[in-house]
């Protein structure tokens, strides 16, 4: 099965940047900013790591745009979604770690709840028309 | 909160650029780390996690602009962008800094003399319901009110509150030379009403009226720091004036003031009973200025009303001398600066027709100048620039331009109002509430920024227009459609100068028609000055006769005086009286035919000594006396008025009634500009001083002004006869002593002043449409220089060029000249009020500015089109 890209197409605010992953199979707007925030439920990482677990928990199935996750990140630390700190990494180096904030979780919740209708009618015409 | 973050982040943009390089370091090194635990060597893998992360310029941005407020950062970059480039054209951004300075700079002092002078409110509590109450009557027309009227009117009316004001000169003795010092009497409630506060003690109150504490007295504080040097302890000392001891109960603030900084202190006026400074209580001496307060919610109309009915109540209680009398109110910022309004007003008018030309002038020059730089906008536009993008960059060079030129014209303003603030006490009331405050600074950046939008707007879409067209397309002729806008802002430029020379013509005009009005007096040789007969030394008629008749014999005995004279009403002074009279033989048609005259005593000499010619019959001699027929001299309007055809000399008036006593009038002497030179002579009276009787004389309490004519010069005749008076009493101050040509000059210092500002601004619009003439004559050149190369090459002669260019310099004019002529017709009507003698479409004037203004843009059109001439058809070729 070939990899879902998940490029610009799947942030909100770059709807129209086109041609970088013409070839793969796109997912909804704000697909993106739902992975990463499910992503950081179990506590703050930074880009890379971010990046490298939602590879493997998709089994990688799911491939991010390495050039769209970073604007995506600065976009929601700037709307309130995530709050960003420079921590010491596991190497020894400074990182920008990524964490939720209190906003943050109310969104996922809702992105979620929209996420499963969406999903569940989607297959559900899929299965009856 | 995010567009808090943003803003930060857009202004600390370099600490958000390293913190984005770091992330992205990062994680090409974790990356790296990885391919190459994989199986990479180094370098492949460092390249390959590059290549995954992508273009890392463009990524870098995309980051940063979820982090700053792209809007404003790029914003600051075009400031940045236009103020290099401005730094580097310095001779454009000069001339179109100087231009917008002269513009803004004037228009923000004017319009600060506006708000301090007629928008400001007056500096008093609740200053709106403020106003000055007069009596009117059909006769007299708008008068001040009698003493007894105003008692009554206390009594009676209910929806206003009224305050009673008189001026007067105060001698003040005691400490160091005796000085003549102008104050107010002033009833009661006059401090109430303004709501004024003392700096030191306490102001007077209806307390102290009814408590019968008349001896007290206010000072102003100027009047106490250079009189009683400051002295902190002056409440409660007692000082002298009029030889009478006044207790000090209070200093007030330095910024106030009542009718000018000429009066400097307040005593107690009582109407009600004695007074000691023997005013006459009458019906008939309309002395009393009343100050007005409208009682909380009552509304002008309201109390306009009960003013009549007062009036009428008033009429019926004693019908002979209240009949046809009235009361009016008139607010006091009205009464204050009214007499501005309209000068200030034109103005005004005028510096926002001078800025319009000034930014004109800055949108031709920026119009120029974006043209040039067509190359860099379409590249840009190649480059992917939007054209809305373009625009933004060049309206906001195009800001940065206005931002300069309004910092400098704030400096300019600063300086002529510094300027005004040395010649325009005297000249405009309220010169103290004049100052950059904060509205007027307001207002400056408001205009500079709405005239930036406007004007800048322009420029910028021209300059971006087509921005897809070729590169270096080449022509011998380059695009016009810029030209035709300048050609047409020249046109308007033209336009709006000459109606503003126009109108500073026709004032000027009036101004000179002012200067040359027959004044019915002789001011050249002559002096005039007054001494004031404090009451309590001369408590009669007889006393102040005899000091005057000593006075005048002293002075007739010197050789160096050829004349000397008296009156109680000096021309041109602000004194006036106006009395009814009975006319032998004239009857009144309707009450308001009844005859009505200025009155004034006057000495024999008087005549004479003012250079006023006698028309019919003699003047008065020294023989019409207490002894003597009573006598009269009228002017030529009181006999063209209520003689008719019939001859004066002879003939029998009375002032008052018909009761008499009557006099004969025994000559006719000619009309006087006595209350300002722009002002129709009014019927006068002029009768023997001696004849006048005491309530006359104590009316006017502050003084007889007299005229002395020398042929000496004015500082030798002026210490001649200050000698002469201290000679005859050393505690008698001689004050106002001035040339009779320095009143004269004071009458007109308020229209020569706004006559010569609008000729400034006219002048300034002139030059500044000669620059934009000369600007698009000069570029049209220089764009046809290879067209001209060529028709040279070909055999044109110099001539042709040159009649060509001027000719395209002259159609411009002539268009201009054609509009502005029309809209001066239009314009200069609505200040007819300001024009003496002259007709607001005066042809004579009109076409003596469209010449004068023809002229000057020729010559700054001759300049290019001689240029044209010297085209080298090599170079222009070559090139």
């Amino acid at each position: 099965m070939r990899p879902f890209h998940l490029d610009n197409r799947g942030s909100r605010r770059y709807p129209s940047d086109q041609g970088m992953s013409k070839a793969s199979p796109s997912l909804p707007y704000g697909t993106l900013d739902l992975l990463v925030l499910r992503t950081l439920i179990g506590g703050a990482r930074h880009g890379y790591g971010i990046l490298l677990q939602i590879h493997e928990a998709s089994d990688n199935l799911l491939r991010i745009e390495e050039g769209s996750l970073y604007p995506a990140l600065h976009r929601l630390e700037t709307t309130g979604l995530l709050k960003a700190e420079w921590m010491i990494s596991e190497n020894n180096r400074r990182a920008k770690y990524y964490g939720l904030t209190a906003k943050g979780r109310r969104q996922l919740a809702e992105e979620e709840r929209n996420w499963e209708r969406v999903a569940e009618g989607v297959s559900r015409v899929l299965r009856f028309a | 909160m995010s567009w808090r973050r943003r803003l930060i982040n857009t202004i600390r943009r370099r600490t958000l650029d390293r913190a984005i390089d770091d992330e992205l370091r990062f994680h090409v090194e974790l990356r790296a780390a990885d391919l190459q635990r994989s199986g990479m060597s180094a370098d492949d893998a460092r390249r390959e996690a590059r290549r995954l992360l992508g273009n890392d310029v463009s990524l870098r941005d995309r980051t940063r602009e979820a982090d700053v407020w792209v809007g404003l950062e790029t914003a600051f970059q075009d400031m940045r962008y236009a103020a290099r480039t401005l730094w580097r054209a310095p001779v454009f951004t000069v001339a179109a800094t100087l231009t917008l300075a002269i513009g803004i700079g004037i228009n923000t002092a004017m319009f600060a003399v506006v708000f301090g002078v007629l928008i400001r409110p007056l500096p008093y509590v609740e200053a709106e319901r403020l106003y000055a109450l007069f009596q009117t009557s059909a006769r007299a027309g708008r008068t001040r009110v009698t003493p007894l009227d105003f008692v009554d009117l206390q009594a009676q009316v209910r929806s206003i509150r009224v305050a009673a004001v008189v001026g007067n000169g105060f001698t003040f003795t005691g400490q160091g030379d005796p000085e003549l010092a102008v104050g107010h009497l002033a009833s009661g409630e006059f401090f109430d009403l303004l709501g004024s506060q003392p700096a030191l003690g306490r102001t007077f109150g209806m307390a102290d009226e009814t408590a019968g504490n008349s001896d007290v007295i206010v000072l102003s504080h100027g009047f106490w720091q250079r009189r009683f040097a400051g002295d902190p302890g002056i409440v409660g000392r007692t000082v002298t004036a009029n030889n009478r001891p006044f207790l000090v109960i209070g200093v007030m603030k330095p910024d106030f003031s009542y009718q000018g900084a000429r009066y400097q202190f307040w005593v107690p006026l009582t109407l009600r009973g004695a007074n000691p400074d023997k005013l006459p209580i009458n019906r008939n001496s309309r002395y009393v200025q009343v100050l007005a307060k409208l009682n909380p919610g009552v509304s002008r109309e309201a109390a306009a009303a009960e003013l009549r009915s007062v009036a009428a109540s008033l009429a019926q209680a004693s019908p002979d001398r209240n009949g046809n009398t009235s009361f009016i109110l008139s607010s006091l910022s009205e009464e204050t600066v009214g007499g501005v309004r309209d000068a200030l007003n034109l103005l005004f008018a005028a510096v926002l027709l001078v800025l319009l030309i000034a930014c004109s002038n800055v949108t031709s020059l920026l119009l120029a100048r974006f043209t040039v730089r067509r190359p860099e906008v379409l590249v840009r536009a190649a480059l992917g620039a939007s054209r809305g993008r373009l625009v933004r960059q060049f309206v906001i060079e195009t800001l940065v331009l206005y931002a300069v030129g309004t910092l400098a014209g704030i400096l300019l303003a600063m300086l002529l109002l510094n300027l005004l603030r040395t010649i325009g006490p005297g000249i405009l009331p309220r010169i103290t509430d004049i100052g950059l405050v904060m509205p007027v600074l307001g207002f400056a950046c408001v205009t500079s920024l709405f005239a930036a939008l406007v004007f800048g707007i322009l420029p910028a879409l021209q300059a971006t227009r087509g921005s897809s067209a070729p590169i270096g397309a080449r022509t011998a002729t380059t695009d016009r459609s810029h030209q035709r806008v300048r050609a047409a802002i020249v046109v308007a430029q033209i336009a709006v100068a000459l109606c503003l020379l126009a109108g500073a013509s026709l004032v000027a005009r009036s101004l000179l028609n002012l200067e040359r009005v027959d004044k019915g007096f002789d001011p050249e040789g002559r002096l005039t000055f007054a001494i004031v007969m404090p009451a309590a030394r001369f408590p009669d008629a007889p006393a102040m006769h005899a000091f005057y008749a000593r006075l005048l014999e002293t002075m007739a005995t010197r050789p160096e005086f050829t004349g000397v004279g008296t009156t109680t009403a000096f021309p041109l002074s602000g004194q006036d009286l106006e009395n009814s009279f009975a006319v032998d033989g004239y009857a009144a048609q309707s009450p308001d035919q009844e005859p009505v005259a200025a009155l004034r005593g006057v000495s024999a000499g008087y005549t004479s000594a003012m250079g006023i010619p006698i028309r019919a019959g003699r003047t008065l001699a020294p023989a019409d006396d207490q002894r003597g027929a009573p006598v009269a001299l009228v002017n030529e309007t009181f006999v063209r008025r209520f003689f008719g055809g019939r001859n004066p000399i002879g003939g029998r008036i009375s002032v008052g009634g018909p009761e008499g006593p009557w006099r004969t009038v025994v000559g006719v002497v000619a009309d006087v500009r006595h209350r300002a030179l722009a002002t129709e002579p009014r019927p006068e009276v002029l009768l023997p001083w001696v004849q006048l009787d005491a309530g006359f004389l104590t009316a006017w309490a502050r003084g007889i002004s007299f005229v002395v004519r020398s042929d000496l010069d004015m500082a030798a005749a002026a210490s001649l006869l200050r000698s002469q008076v201290r000679q005859l009493d050393a505690n008698t101050p001689v004050i106002e002593l001035q040339p009779v040509s320095a009143l004269v000059e004071q009458s007109v210092a308020e229209p020569r002043f706004r006559t010569f500002l609008l000729s400034s601004f006219a002048l300034t619009s002139v030059c500044l449409a000669a620059v934009g003439i000369f600007g698009v004559l000069s570029y049209v050149v220089s764009e046809r220089t290879r067209e001209i190369g060529i028709r040279m090459a070909l055999g044109a002669r110099q001539r042709t060029i040159f009649r060509e260019i001027l000719a395209i310099g002259g159609s411009l004019v002539a268009i201009g000249s054609v509009l502005g002529l029309a809209g001066g017709i239009v314009l200069t009507r609505w200040i007819r009020g300001l024009l003496f003698q002259v007709s607001p479409a005066d042809p004579l004037m009109l076409a003596a500015a469209a010449l004068g203004l023809i002229v000057v843009a020729l010559l700054a059109a001759l300049i290019p089109a001689r240029r044209a001439t010297r085209v080298n058809p090599v170079v222009a070729l070559r090139g």
